[in-house]
């Protein structure tokens, strides 16, 4: 009777440890198999597009060193907001652990972004926010202060002040808007400046280069033009080196491509004010990990921006930012 | 035994007895593997870890040397490659010559080209003169309006050289016309002029790049002059995202050291090259390599658990041959506690075990044994003393009888002389005879009848009155023997004697069930009910003194009465225990009455 009662005592003891032991073996192993969730979304996933490729690099260095294997998709192309709320759909309704996205619109994309974090998903946006305060991070360019170093730059350019134009992107985007605010901003500290007004490109090469074009005609005296992104400013550029006007009117513009910098070389465009969109990527894997691992995460991330100019384009810091290995390696 | 066993339920071994065999035997079984796999966890972690420390060591010094190799076989390509354009004596009139014809730029053109086609990984070769137009390896390439060439850094530091070859690290190549592209620059000064070629950087970061050292470990590489030529962090490290330890890299020539601590420990590994002096460093996370080793320590923690849980068994079954038979042992020692001897221990188990229940079992046989010799010598004990206090009755009452035969036969009354003689003859007889304790309660009338009846003669007759009234069903039941007399005596003594006018004694026998009762009556002075309780408690102090006290009016007797009724008292407890005896009933100056309980028993009954 007792050596039954004791196998039975020992076989509840042996049970009881197993499911022990395996609880004990599991949390000393590392932990392979629960690495976090993560999908990114993007404003473009067309290699063309130079700064999203140098953010997913950034994201990928950033996924090599905390282990994780996030996942980037988006739409093809910048513009198309329609196409990146039914990609961010998709992806909330996959059920991630966390999401990253770079809203293509402030306003448009903030229900979908509530969406996602009432599902339980970790939200963080970056290099354009959403309306409301679902997203815990934003990862972006201070606008605010990129567009005033723009407008700082022209200023210096042109000490003596003069007719001024802006060509901006996207009339809604939160990066638009900032920018112009912060270029606005240092012009008008300047204070002897003609502003002619801000105008839109809708993201295309042509009608930026229209507007300069028309600006050029419509103002003989035009001394300067600042392009707040990429495509504006080439449109620009190349409006200025074709009118023949690069030795009186000034180009400060947005981000960096090897036309932009062509034209720099050129003196065609005199100054670029350069995001970091590899540390944003860096920051915003690295921020939406720790979030997911519970700790406290700013509300607001600066990722930086530089001022790039012929005398300086080849230091070695900048000519990572123009030419980052990325785009040289393929 | 089994009794009390069934009555409480046994708790799980493991749980009970804390301080038992069962717990001594697993704490001591668990603390020795508990300790033996601590030891050998830690001492093989240790080893393990320094032996994986020490691989990965080895594995990432040759992996960077290699690499190291492998670059450095790229600069001596793009130094034997300088060195034949050097020595070309196209390029050399080219280059020096001002009236040089297109002819020999062409041929120039053509050196530069069919050796950029042997080799993939050049980016561009170009030869240029101070008043020679630049030649490329490729005749669409034209030359970058906006460069300067004599401001180039790769053009300075050949000039400096003075016609040695000249690496200079990663830089973005700008010197053609809508081409940039990171290379890697050889240049040299020729006689008036400057050749340049360039290495694809991208063949370079395909290479370090490609290097896996776990899944975060990286390569990277510093010029002589403690620039970063590759990293695959460097924008996070000029944004100040990152440090990298390149102060203590250039401290290093080649070997390794150890850095940051915690999830951050890093191994780093320099290999630094003889011809350009740069330095290729790999980076392990000390953690990563570690992953095995934590392996090896969830090993023995399972493998640890596992004899844990084998002690516990063991310990169990231990338990079962050790503890068990013990614990028998003492619930039978228990039940011998409550006064069971006839128990036969039966344990099986260790030889030890069975020696100690056979030894347990003899033990009991001779307590047994004790005990009941015991028994046998109180009862002897006791017999003796019943005689000790029957005798004791006797003698002074015979002496004073005498005495009184003796004082009436010297007042010759030969009548009173014979009546008290032949009643004290059948007093005696019936004292003395049989040597039985039992006598029927007939007899015993007979005997207090003689009794009084010598004791009326003594006194008077109208001093000790009395009267019989027993219930004829008792007469043939069983009573001790001479219970009567001492009490009657007593009552002469302390009762009638006394009194001025005499007394009168009534003595009744009745039964009250199970109960025989006799009672002893009269009419005297009475007693204290303390007296009374004292005289059958023993409290002799108090006892004494009355009957001192009652000495001093009565004489010599009234000592011995006193002790008489104890006698009869403690006779009857003795032979029939606790719930049978004297009681009194007294009070002062109404009398007192004496009642004895004895069980109602017929003689057949008594014998047996």
């Amino acid at each position: 009777m007792n050596i039954r009662k004791s196998v039975v005592v020992s076989i509840v003891i042996v049970g009881l440890a197993a499911v022990i032991t395996v609880v004990i073996a599991r949390s000393l192993a590392p932990a392979h198999d629960a690495s976090p969730d993560i999908v990114v979304v993007v404003k473009a996933m067309s290699p063309d597009m130079e700064f999203w490729q140098i953010v997913r690099a950034g994201i990928d260095t950033a996924a090599r060193e905390f282990g994780v294997e996030p996942r980037v998709t988006g739409p093809w192309l910048e513009r198309d907001i329609a196409d990146q709320i039914r990609v961010l759909n998709e992806v909330i309704d996959e059920g991630p652990d966390g999401i990253i996205l770079a809203a293509s619109d402030y306003e448009a994309l903030a229900p979908y972004a509530d969406r996602a974090v009432a599902a339980g998903i970790a939200l963080v946006t970056i290099d354009s926010a959403v309306a409301g305060d679902s997203s815990e991070s934003f990862i972006a360019t201070d606008n605010l202060r990129a567009g005033e170093r723009a407008g700082e730059a022209m200023a210096s350019l042109l000490p003596d002040g003069g007719k001024i134009a802006i060509v901006s992107h996207i009339e809604e985007v939160a990066t638009s808007i900032d920018r112009e605010f912060g270029a606005l901003r240092a012009l008008a500290a300047a204070g002897n400046f003609n502003f002619l007004g801000t105008f839109f490109s809708e993201n295309t090469l042509e009608i930026a280069y229209a507007h300069a074009q028309r600006l050029m005609s419509e103002h003989p005296d035009l001394a300067g033009i600042i392009g707040l992104n990429e495509t504006s400013t080439v449109g620009i550029a190349r409006a200025v080196h074709d009118a023949g006007r690069a030795s009186t009117v000034r180009v400060v513009g947005f981000d960096s491509s090897q036309e932009e910098i062509a034209f720099l070389e050129q003196d065609v465009i005199q100054a670029l004010v350069v995001q970091k969109p590899f540390n944003m990527g860096y920051l915003s894997l690295r921020t939406l990990a720790d979030l997911l691992q519970g700790r406290g995460v700013e509300r607001f991330i600066d990722t930086g921006s530089e001022l790039v100019t012929r005398e300086n384009m080849y230091d070695p810091e900048i000519q990572q930012l123009l030419f980052p290995f990325f785009g040289m390696a393929r | 035994m089994t009794d009390r066993n069934a009555s409480r339920p046994r708790r799980a071994y493991v749980l009970s007895r804390i301080g038992g065999i069962q717990a001594s035997i697993t704490v001591a079984l668990s603390t020795m593997v508990l300790i033996t796999i601590l030891f050998m966890s830690v001492a093989s972690y240790t080893v393990t870890r320094r032996v994986l420390v020490d691989t990965a060591q080895e594995y990432t010094s040759q992996l960077v040397s290699q690499l190291r190799a492998s670059m450095d076989s790229y600069i001596a390509n793009m130094k034997s490659i300088a060195e034949v354009i050097h020595r070309d004596a196209n390029v050399r009139s080219y280059v020096n010559d001002a009236d040089a014809g297109p002819g020999i730029q062409e041929s120039v053109f053509s050196l530069l080209n069919s050796v950029s086609q042997t080799r993939d990984d050049i980016s561009l070769l170009m030869v240029a003169g101070e008043h020679a137009a630049p030649v490329f390896h490729d005749r669409d390439l034209r030359v970058n309006p906006a460069v300067i060439l004599d401001e180039q850094r790769w053009f300075r530091s050949a000039v400096a050289a003075e016609g040695e070859p000249v690496i200079t690290p990663a830089q973005v190549q700008n010197v053609a016309a809508d081409r940039y592209r990171w290379v890697i620059s050889l240049s040299r000064t020729l006689p008036g002029g400057v050749l340049l070629v360039d290495l694809n950087f991208t063949i370079i970061e395909d290479l370090l790049s490609s290097v896996q050292l776990g899944t975060r470990g990286y390569v990277f590489v510093v010029s002589d002059a403690g620039a970063l030529v590759y990293h695959p962090q460097q924008q996070l490290i000029f944004s100040n995202l990152r440090d990298e330890r390149i102060d203590e890299v250039m401290a290093t020539g080649n070997g390794s050291f150890a850095a940051g601590h915690g999830a951050d420990e890093r191994l780093y590994t320099v290999a630094e090259s003889d011809s350009t002096g740069w330095k290729v460093v790999g980076v392990n996370y000390v953690e990563e390599l570690l992953a095995d080793a934590r392996d090896v320590l969830v090993l023995y923690v399972l493998f640890g658990f596992l004899c844990f849980l084998l002690v516990v068994l063991l310990s169990q079954f231990l338990t079962v041959r050790i503890s068990d038979p013990i614990r028998k042992l003492r619930e039978s020692m228990k039940a011998v506690e409550q006064g069971d001897f006839d128990i036969q221990v039966d344990v099986r188990g260790g030889a030890e075990v069975v020696d100690l229940s056979r030894d347990f079992n003899i033990m009991i046989g001779e307590i047994k044994s004790l005990m009941h010799q015991n028994a046998t010598r109180q009862a002897e004990k006791r017999q003796s003393e019943l005689k000790a206090l029957q005798n004791q009755i006797t003698p002074h009452f015979v002496y004073n009888t005498l005495d009184s035969i003796i004082w009436m036969a010297e007042g010759r009354e030969h009548d009173r002389v014979i009546t008290m003689t032949s009643a004290l003859a059948r007093l005696l007889r019936l004292s003395i005879s049989q040597g039985n304790e039992l006598v029927p309660v007939s007899s015993e009338l007979a005997h207090v009848e003689n009794y009084l009846t010598i004791q009326r003669m003594r006194y008077s007759p109208e001093k000790v009155d009395f009267h019989i009234d027993a219930d004829p069903a008792t007469l043939h039941l069983n009573t001790l023997r001479i219970i009567l007399q001492p009490l009657v005596e007593n009552a002469i003594y302390h009762g009638l004697r006394n009194k001025d006018r005499g007394g009168h004694i009534t003595i009744r026998v009745y039964r009250e069930t199970d109960t025989l009762v006799c009672e002893v009556r009269d009419d005297g002075v009475g007693m204290p009910e303390e007296l009374a309780s004292s005289l059958l408690n023993g409290h002799h102090t108090s006892a004494q003194t009355h009957v001192r006290a009652g000495r001093a009016r009565s004489g010599s007797a009234g000592e011995v009465s006193g002790v008489g009724v104890r006698n009869v008292h403690d006779r009857i407890r003795l032979y029939y225990g606790g719930g049978y005896g004297l009681s009194f009933e007294t009070e002062p100056g109404v009398g007192t009455t004496v009642i004895i309980r004895q069980p109602a028993l017929e003689q057949e009954e008594a014998e047996q």
